[in-house]
Protein backbone atom coordinates (compact mmCIF):
# COMPACT_ATOMS: atom_id res chain seq x y z
CA UNK A 1 0.00 0.00 0.00
CA UNK A 2 2.73 2.44 -0.96
CA UNK A 3 3.75 4.42 -4.01
CA UNK A 4 1.17 5.06 -6.74
CA UNK A 5 -1.32 2.60 -5.21
CA UNK A 6 -1.24 4.54 -1.97
CA UNK A 7 -1.93 7.84 -3.75
CA UNK A 8 -4.77 6.21 -5.67
CA UNK A 9 -6.38 5.06 -2.44
CA UNK A 10 -5.98 8.49 -0.84
CA UNK A 11 -7.50 10.25 -3.86
CA UNK A 12 -10.42 7.81 -3.98
CA UNK A 13 -11.08 8.32 -0.26
CA UNK A 14 -10.95 12.07 -0.82
CA UNK A 15 -13.38 11.94 -3.75
CA UNK A 16 -15.92 9.89 -1.77
CA UNK A 17 -15.64 12.14 1.26
CA UNK A 18 -15.96 15.35 -0.75
CA UNK A 19 -19.01 14.08 -2.67
CA UNK A 20 -20.79 13.37 0.63
CA UNK A 21 -19.89 16.77 2.08
CA UNK A 22 -20.83 18.68 -1.04
CA UNK A 23 -24.12 16.87 -1.71
CA UNK A 24 -26.63 19.38 -0.35
CA UNK A 25 -24.43 22.44 0.16
CA UNK A 26 -23.34 22.61 -3.47
CA UNK A 27 -26.39 21.16 -5.21
CA UNK A 28 -29.10 22.47 -2.91
CA UNK A 29 -31.02 24.31 -5.59
CA UNK A 30 -31.38 21.08 -7.57
CA UNK A 31 -32.42 18.81 -4.70
CA UNK A 32 -35.95 18.89 -3.31
CA UNK A 33 -36.05 18.03 0.37
CA UNK A 34 -39.22 16.25 1.57
CA UNK A 35 -41.01 17.82 4.54
CA UNK A 36 -40.32 14.86 6.83
CA UNK A 37 -36.58 15.10 6.15
CA UNK A 38 -36.68 18.84 6.84
CA UNK A 39 -38.33 18.22 10.23
CA UNK A 40 -35.84 15.46 10.98
CA UNK A 41 -32.90 17.81 10.44
CA UNK A 42 -33.73 19.54 13.74
CA UNK A 43 -32.64 16.35 15.50
CA UNK A 44 -29.46 15.66 13.51
CA UNK A 45 -26.96 17.39 15.84
CA UNK A 46 -28.21 15.88 19.13
CA UNK A 47 -28.63 12.42 17.56
CA UNK A 48 -25.29 12.29 15.75
CA UNK A 49 -23.42 13.72 18.73
CA UNK A 50 -25.08 11.17 21.05
CA UNK A 51 -24.14 8.36 18.65
CA UNK A 52 -20.51 9.54 18.59
CA UNK A 53 -20.22 10.23 22.32
CA UNK A 54 -21.92 7.36 24.16
CA UNK A 55 -19.80 4.46 22.80
CA UNK A 56 -16.62 6.40 23.58
CA UNK A 57 -17.51 6.29 27.27
CA UNK A 58 -19.59 3.13 27.67
CA UNK A 59 -18.47 -0.10 26.03
CA UNK A 60 -20.45 -3.28 26.61
CA UNK A 61 -19.34 -6.76 25.66
CA UNK A 62 -16.30 -8.98 25.79
CA UNK A 63 -13.54 -6.40 25.85
CA UNK A 64 -15.13 -4.35 28.64
CA UNK A 65 -13.25 -4.92 31.88
CA UNK A 66 -13.69 -2.59 34.82
CA UNK A 67 -10.07 -1.50 35.26
CA UNK A 68 -9.83 -0.08 31.74
CA UNK A 69 -13.44 1.15 31.70
CA UNK A 70 -13.75 2.82 35.11
CA UNK A 71 -11.57 5.86 34.32
CA UNK A 72 -13.67 6.56 31.20
CA UNK A 73 -16.94 6.19 33.09
CA UNK A 74 -15.75 8.50 35.84
CA UNK A 75 -14.41 11.06 33.38
CA UNK A 76 -17.66 10.87 31.41
CA UNK A 77 -19.85 11.39 34.46
CA UNK A 78 -17.76 14.26 35.81
CA UNK A 79 -17.49 15.79 32.34
CA UNK A 80 -21.26 15.55 31.77
CA UNK A 81 -22.00 17.12 35.16
CA UNK A 82 -19.60 20.00 34.49
CA UNK A 83 -21.05 20.41 30.99
CA UNK A 84 -24.61 20.67 32.32
CA UNK A 85 -23.58 23.23 34.94
CA UNK A 86 -21.15 25.40 32.96
CA UNK A 87 -21.68 24.60 29.25
CA UNK A 88 -17.98 25.49 29.07
CA UNK A 89 -15.73 23.28 26.97
CA UNK A 90 -12.44 24.21 28.64
CA UNK A 91 -13.92 23.44 32.07
CA UNK A 92 -15.14 20.05 30.80
CA UNK A 93 -11.76 19.24 29.26
CA UNK A 94 -9.87 20.09 32.46
CA UNK A 95 -12.30 18.27 34.77
CA UNK A 96 -12.56 15.24 32.48
CA UNK A 97 -8.82 14.78 31.92
CA UNK A 98 -8.01 15.28 35.63
CA UNK A 99 -10.66 12.70 36.55
CA UNK A 100 -9.33 10.25 33.96
CA UNK A 101 -5.75 10.59 35.21
CA UNK A 102 -6.85 10.45 38.87
CA UNK A 103 -8.85 7.24 38.49
CA UNK A 104 -6.15 5.68 36.30
CA UNK A 105 -3.60 6.41 39.06
CA UNK A 106 -5.91 5.01 41.77
CA UNK A 107 -6.40 1.76 39.85
CA UNK A 108 -2.66 1.50 39.25
CA UNK B 1 -11.86 40.81 2.16
CA UNK B 2 -12.83 40.92 -1.52
CA UNK B 3 -14.45 37.49 -1.25
CA UNK B 4 -16.75 38.50 1.59
CA UNK B 5 -19.97 36.78 0.60
CA UNK B 6 -22.24 39.48 1.96
CA UNK B 7 -20.20 42.35 0.58
CA UNK B 8 -19.80 43.80 4.08
CA UNK B 9 -16.24 43.45 5.31
CA UNK B 10 -16.95 44.50 8.91
CA UNK B 11 -19.76 42.02 9.43
CA UNK B 12 -17.75 39.28 7.78
CA UNK B 13 -14.70 39.92 9.97
CA UNK B 14 -16.83 39.99 13.12
CA UNK B 15 -18.54 36.72 12.26
CA UNK B 16 -15.23 35.11 11.33
CA UNK B 17 -13.65 36.21 14.63
CA UNK B 18 -16.60 34.91 16.62
CA UNK B 19 -16.29 31.55 14.84
CA UNK B 20 -12.58 31.41 15.69
CA UNK B 21 -13.31 32.19 19.33
CA UNK B 22 -15.96 29.46 19.46
CA UNK B 23 -13.59 26.95 17.87
CA UNK B 24 -10.59 27.68 20.09
CA UNK B 25 -11.22 25.00 22.76
CA UNK B 26 -12.05 22.49 20.03
CA UNK B 27 -8.78 23.21 18.27
CA UNK B 28 -6.90 22.37 21.48
CA UNK B 29 -8.81 19.10 21.71
CA UNK B 30 -8.30 18.17 18.06
CA UNK B 31 -4.51 18.53 18.31
CA UNK B 32 -3.92 15.17 20.07
CA UNK B 33 -6.25 13.45 17.59
CA UNK B 34 -4.25 14.88 14.69
CA UNK B 35 -1.00 13.75 16.29
CA UNK B 36 -2.40 10.23 16.77
CA UNK B 37 -3.48 9.97 13.12
CA UNK B 38 -0.07 11.21 11.95
CA UNK B 39 1.77 8.68 14.10
CA UNK B 40 -0.56 5.89 12.95
CA UNK B 41 0.08 6.73 9.29
CA UNK B 42 3.83 6.35 9.76
CA UNK B 43 3.42 3.17 11.78
CA UNK B 44 1.48 1.35 9.05
CA UNK B 45 4.29 2.21 6.66
CA UNK B 46 2.88 4.97 4.48
CA UNK B 47 5.64 7.09 2.90
CA UNK B 48 5.96 10.48 4.59
CA UNK B 49 4.43 12.39 1.64
CA UNK B 50 1.34 10.18 1.62
CA UNK B 51 1.04 10.16 5.40
CA UNK B 52 0.99 13.96 5.39
CA UNK B 53 -0.97 14.32 2.13
CA UNK B 54 -3.83 12.19 3.43
CA UNK B 55 -4.70 14.76 6.09
CA UNK B 56 -4.76 17.56 3.51
CA UNK B 57 -6.70 15.76 0.78
CA UNK B 58 -9.09 13.45 2.64
CA UNK B 59 -9.40 15.67 5.74
CA UNK B 60 -11.59 13.29 7.76
CA UNK B 61 -9.89 12.05 10.92
CA UNK B 62 -12.15 9.15 11.84
CA UNK B 63 -12.11 7.74 8.31
CA UNK B 64 -8.34 8.23 8.06
CA UNK B 65 -7.73 6.38 11.30
CA UNK B 66 -10.04 3.56 10.21
CA UNK B 67 -8.33 3.32 6.81
CA UNK B 68 -4.92 3.15 8.45
CA UNK B 69 -6.08 0.32 10.70
CA UNK B 70 -7.45 -1.54 7.66
CA UNK B 71 -4.19 -1.02 5.74
CA UNK B 72 -2.33 -2.43 8.75
CA UNK B 73 -4.31 -5.68 8.60
CA UNK B 74 -3.98 -5.92 4.82
CA UNK B 75 -7.59 -5.15 3.83
CA UNK B 76 -8.44 -4.88 0.13
CA UNK B 77 -8.89 -1.38 -1.29
CA UNK B 78 -12.63 -1.96 -1.84
CA UNK B 79 -13.17 -2.59 1.88
CA UNK B 80 -11.28 0.58 2.77
CA UNK B 81 -13.34 2.65 0.35
CA UNK B 82 -16.68 1.23 1.52
CA UNK B 83 -15.61 1.92 5.11
CA UNK B 84 -14.77 5.50 4.14
CA UNK B 85 -18.19 5.86 2.54
CA UNK B 86 -20.02 4.50 5.58
CA UNK B 87 -18.02 6.43 8.15
CA UNK B 88 -18.55 9.68 6.27
CA UNK B 89 -22.22 9.19 5.33
CA UNK B 90 -23.03 11.48 8.25
CA UNK B 91 -21.66 14.36 6.17
CA UNK B 92 -24.75 14.06 3.93
CA UNK B 93 -26.88 14.78 7.00
CA UNK B 94 -24.69 17.76 7.94
CA UNK B 95 -24.71 18.99 4.35
CA UNK B 96 -28.51 18.94 4.30
CA UNK B 97 -28.66 20.68 7.67
CA UNK B 98 -26.17 23.39 6.66
CA UNK B 99 -27.43 24.04 3.14
CA UNK B 100 -30.24 26.49 3.99
CA UNK B 101 -27.90 28.52 6.24
CA UNK B 102 -25.07 28.84 3.74
CA UNK B 103 -27.17 29.87 0.76
CA UNK B 104 -25.69 33.38 0.81
CA UNK B 105 -22.33 32.12 -0.45
CA UNK B 106 -21.40 31.92 -4.15
CA UNK B 107 -20.89 28.50 -5.72
CA UNK B 108 -17.10 28.37 -5.46
CA UNK B 109 -17.22 29.27 -1.78
CA UNK B 110 -19.83 26.57 -1.14
CA UNK B 111 -17.38 24.07 -2.65
CA UNK B 112 -14.67 25.31 -0.25
CA UNK B 113 -17.06 25.20 2.71
CA UNK B 114 -18.16 21.67 1.79
CA UNK B 115 -14.54 20.52 1.67
CA UNK B 116 -13.89 22.04 5.11
CA UNK B 117 -16.94 20.47 6.77
CA UNK B 118 -16.29 18.68 10.07
CA UNK B 119 -18.26 17.25 13.00
CA UNK B 120 -17.12 20.28 14.94
CA UNK B 121 -18.45 22.82 12.46
CA UNK B 122 -21.81 21.05 12.49
CA UNK B 123 -21.93 21.05 16.27
CA UNK B 124 -20.93 24.71 16.68
CA UNK B 125 -23.15 25.85 13.82
CA UNK B 126 -26.18 24.16 15.30
CA UNK B 127 -25.53 26.03 18.56
CA UNK B 128 -24.95 29.42 17.01
CA UNK B 129 -26.98 29.91 13.87
CA UNK B 130 -30.17 30.70 15.75
CA UNK B 131 -28.48 33.92 16.86
CA UNK B 132 -27.57 35.05 13.35
CA UNK B 133 -30.62 36.28 11.51
CA UNK B 134 -28.46 37.33 8.59
CA UNK B 135 -27.06 34.64 6.32
CA UNK B 136 -23.78 36.36 5.52
CA UNK B 137 -22.89 36.20 9.21
CA UNK B 138 -23.49 32.45 9.22
CA UNK B 139 -21.11 32.00 6.28
CA UNK B 140 -18.49 34.11 8.08
CA UNK B 141 -18.95 32.15 11.30
CA UNK B 142 -18.72 28.84 9.42
CA UNK B 143 -15.43 29.86 7.83
CA UNK B 144 -14.17 31.24 11.16
CA UNK B 145 -14.60 27.76 12.62
CA UNK B 146 -13.60 25.75 9.56
CA UNK B 147 -10.44 27.49 8.32
CA UNK B 148 -8.49 27.45 11.62
CA UNK B 149 -9.74 23.90 12.19
CA UNK B 150 -8.19 22.87 8.86
CA UNK B 151 -4.92 24.55 9.77
CA UNK B 152 -4.79 22.87 13.19
CA UNK B 153 -5.72 19.46 11.79
CA UNK B 154 -3.13 19.46 9.01
CA UNK B 155 -0.43 20.94 11.26
CA UNK B 156 -0.98 18.51 14.12
CA UNK B 157 -1.14 15.43 11.91
CA UNK B 158 1.96 16.59 10.02
CA UNK B 159 3.71 16.95 13.38
CA UNK B 160 2.54 13.44 14.26
CA UNK B 161 4.07 12.10 11.04
CA UNK B 162 7.36 13.91 11.64
CA UNK B 163 7.64 13.02 15.32
CA UNK B 164 6.60 9.44 14.60
CA UNK B 165 6.35 7.14 17.55
CA UNK B 166 8.43 9.42 19.78
CA UNK B 167 5.30 10.91 21.41
CA UNK B 168 4.21 10.01 24.94
CA UNK B 169 1.27 7.62 24.81
CA UNK B 170 0.66 7.19 28.54
CA UNK B 171 -1.26 10.45 28.98
CA UNK B 172 -4.39 9.36 27.05
CA UNK B 173 -4.46 12.81 25.41
CA UNK B 174 -6.63 11.43 22.62
CA UNK B 175 -9.38 11.24 25.25
CA UNK B 176 -9.83 14.99 24.79
CA UNK B 177 -11.78 14.29 21.58
CA UNK B 178 -14.70 12.41 23.19
CA UNK B 179 -14.77 15.03 25.96
CA UNK B 180 -15.28 17.74 23.34
CA UNK B 181 -18.11 15.80 21.74
CA UNK B 182 -19.58 15.16 25.19
CA UNK B 183 -19.74 18.91 25.86
CA UNK B 184 -21.35 19.62 22.50
CA UNK B 185 -23.90 16.84 23.03
CA UNK B 186 -24.85 18.05 26.49
CA UNK B 187 -25.15 21.65 25.28
CA UNK B 188 -27.32 20.59 22.32
CA UNK B 189 -29.66 18.72 24.66
CA UNK B 190 -29.75 21.31 27.48
CA UNK B 191 -30.61 24.07 25.02
CA UNK B 192 -32.95 21.91 22.94
CA UNK B 193 -36.65 21.12 23.18
CA UNK B 194 -38.03 17.86 24.64
CA UNK B 195 -37.90 15.96 21.30
CA UNK B 196 -34.27 17.05 20.86
CA UNK B 197 -33.50 15.57 24.27
CA UNK B 198 -35.25 12.33 23.29
CA UNK B 199 -33.34 12.19 19.99
CA UNK B 200 -29.97 12.64 21.72
CA UNK B 201 -30.67 10.13 24.49
CA UNK B 202 -32.08 7.43 22.19
CA UNK B 203 -29.16 7.82 19.77
CA UNK B 204 -26.68 7.46 22.64
CA UNK B 205 -28.33 4.32 24.00
CA UNK B 206 -28.64 2.67 20.60
CA UNK B 207 -25.02 3.55 19.75
CA UNK B 208 -23.76 1.73 22.85
CA UNK B 209 -25.80 -1.37 21.97
CA UNK B 210 -24.96 -1.23 18.24
CA UNK B 211 -21.22 -0.71 18.66
CA UNK B 212 -20.31 -4.30 17.66
CA UNK B 213 -21.75 -3.72 14.14
CA UNK B 214 -19.01 -3.68 11.48
CA UNK B 215 -17.70 -0.55 9.72
CA UNK B 216 -18.99 1.79 12.42
CA UNK B 217 -22.52 1.15 11.08
CA UNK B 218 -23.67 1.47 14.69
CA UNK B 219 -23.16 5.23 14.45
CA UNK B 220 -25.57 5.58 11.54
CA UNK B 221 -28.12 3.15 12.97
CA UNK B 222 -28.05 5.09 16.25
CA UNK B 223 -28.27 8.49 14.57
CA UNK B 224 -31.31 7.47 12.52
CA UNK B 225 -32.93 5.84 15.57
CA UNK B 226 -32.45 9.11 17.48
CA UNK B 227 -33.85 11.24 14.65
CA UNK B 228 -36.84 8.91 14.31
CA UNK B 229 -37.43 9.03 18.07
CA UNK B 230 -37.37 12.84 17.99
CA UNK B 231 -39.90 12.90 15.14
CA UNK B 232 -42.16 10.37 16.87
CA UNK B 233 -42.03 12.35 20.13
CA UNK B 234 -42.78 15.59 18.30
CA UNK B 235 -45.76 13.99 16.52
CA UNK B 236 -47.08 12.30 19.66
CA UNK B 237 -47.36 15.67 21.38
CA UNK B 238 -49.67 16.83 18.63
CA UNK B 239 -48.81 19.15 15.78
CA UNK B 240 -46.19 21.61 16.94
CA UNK B 241 -46.89 25.31 16.39
CA UNK B 242 -44.60 25.44 13.41
CA UNK B 243 -44.59 28.12 10.76
CA UNK B 244 -45.22 26.68 7.33
CA UNK B 245 -43.38 27.13 4.07
CA UNK B 246 -40.17 29.08 3.68
CA UNK B 247 -39.63 29.80 7.37
CA UNK B 248 -39.49 26.10 8.14
CA UNK B 249 -37.23 25.40 5.20
CA UNK B 250 -34.69 27.89 6.43
CA UNK B 251 -34.66 26.82 10.01
CA UNK B 252 -32.19 23.96 9.58
CA UNK B 253 -30.68 22.30 12.62
CA UNK B 254 -31.46 24.99 15.16
CA UNK B 255 -34.34 23.99 17.38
Amino acid sequence: MTGAGGWGLILAMAAITFALRASFIVLQDRIRVPALVRRGLAYVPAAVLGAIVAPAFVQLGGDADVVTQAPRWAAGLVGAAVAVRTQNMVAVLVAGMLTLWGVQALLG
Amino acid sequence: MGGAPNGDGTTFAAGFREGMRDALPIMLAVTPFGLVVGVAAVEVGLPVAQAIGMSYIVYAGTAQLAALQLIAVGSPVAVILVTTLLLNLRFVLYSAAFAPHLRAAPGWLRVVMAFLMTDQSMALGSQRYGRFPERGAKVAHYLGVAVPMGVVWTTSSTLGVLLGAGLPTGLSLEFAVPLVFLTLWVVAMVRGTAPVWVAGAVAGGVAVLARPLPFNLGLLVAAFAGIAAGLVWETRRGPAPRPSGAATARRGPTP
